[in-house]
């Protein structure tokens, strides 16, 4: 693959890898060192690229697997520091590179998500943010199908109660 | 839009069963702007879903990236001639292993022929004369070691005839 090729082919899909480790990561910084991190890997194995079918599926799930490695050494690194975890839960740097300005509902529907399990987490953001298929979401995280469908029932769930309750007291 | 589609197509969102095209309906109604209030509670969450969306790294991230590339591109190129050092260099190490492994076997072979050469077949001694002398000083030895067992070997007689004689004065 020519740099021409990289150009159109992988690079535009850097806004959905960003997002996807951002989710992950909760830290901008971090998630855009994963995302160079991503693109010079998929640059050293663009020989093998060619046979692959779904290139962007494959671009996210090299994006979850380090991004999963990077919370991993992150855990270890930082197993007490309730400063940093505060980071991640707390909102404000929810979206660094916004167009729009949310309200508060909005804000608190992604604070809502943000607190999901990781899985179901990641499938909201591949299903209902990126519009992946079923099948797509299976390949990037590495599950089936049915695993896709169940979590994702349990995440749409979650999210219709909490809904509910932002509704019903008034917090809206 | 038909408000009871909508009422539908909710109700197999909750459950997970709606399809990509279905939920790019529901995204477009309630970013329509015209959305009934019944749905007041739900809308924000299908706008968030559109907001993040939007959510991308800055401008500038091709540029870098692309140089990036480029820089690891020159390096490789440099280090072509290192890799083809490298290959000989590992082809010398499997050389090398492999004479010390022929050169081994060969004096391993040696050994073992010197081995098949049965002892009690080869002469010691050139003249006969000799020959006998040393065999009988080896006998001379052999015999007079013999001897002092046998000594020693009495001593054990005289306890049994004592013995023999004790059980018979007991029986009498």
């Amino acid at each position: 693959m020519s740099l021409e090729a990289f150009k159109t082919r992988v690079l535009p899909v850097k806004d959905k890898l960003y997002r996807f480790a951002f989710k992950m990561l909760g830290d901008s910084e971090e998630a855009h060192d994963t995302v160079q991190e991503v693109m010079i890997k998929v640059w050293n194995k663009r020989d093998e690229m060619a046979q692959l079918e779904n290139m962007e599926a494959w671009c996210m799930r090299i994006t979850r697997n380090l991004s999963l490695d990077k919370l991993k050494s992150k855990k270890r690194k930082l197993t007490d520091s309730l400063e940093d975890s505060f980071e991640i839960s707390q909102g404000e740097d929810l979206t660094p590179y916004r167009t729009v300005e949310m309200d508060d509902t909005m804000k608190n529907i992604g604070l809502m998500i943000a607190a999901l399990p990781a899985k179901q987490k990641q499938i909201i953001q591949l299903r209902d943010v990126e519009g992946y298929s079923y099948k797509e979401i299976g390949d990037i995280m590495e599950i089936d199908m049915s695993q896709v469908k169940v979590n994702l029932f349990r995440a749409r769930q979650a999210v219709k109660e909490s809904i509910l309750n932002i509704n019903s007291y008034g917090l809206q | 839009m038909d408000s009871s589609r909508i009422d539908k197509l909710l109700e197999k969102y909750w459950e997970g069963e709606t399809s990509l095209e279905e939920e790019k309906e529901l995204k477009d109604y309630f970013a329509s702007g015209e959305v009934e209030a019944r749905f007041n509670s739900v809308a924000p969450l299908f706008n968030y879903y559109k907001e993040e969306a939007n959510v991308g790294l800055d401008t500038f991230f091709d540029e870098r990236m692309i140089a990036k590339l480029e820089k690891t591109e020159t390096k490789r190129k440099v280090q072509k001639p290192g890799r083809m050092v490298e290959l000989f260099s590992n082809i010398a190490k499997v050389a090398a292993v492999g004479l010390i492994v022929i050169v081994a076997g060969y004096f391993i072979r040696q050994e073992m022929k010197k081995d098949e050469i049965k002892p009690y077949l080869t002469d010691t001694f050139d003249d006969p004369q000799k020959a006998f002398e040393e065999t009988k000083k080896a006998l001379e030895l052999i015999s007079r070691n013999f001897n002092k067992g046998r000594k020693e070997a009495k001593k054990i007689t005289t306890f049994n005839e004592a013995q023999e004689k004790v059980k018979s004065e007991n029986q009498l």
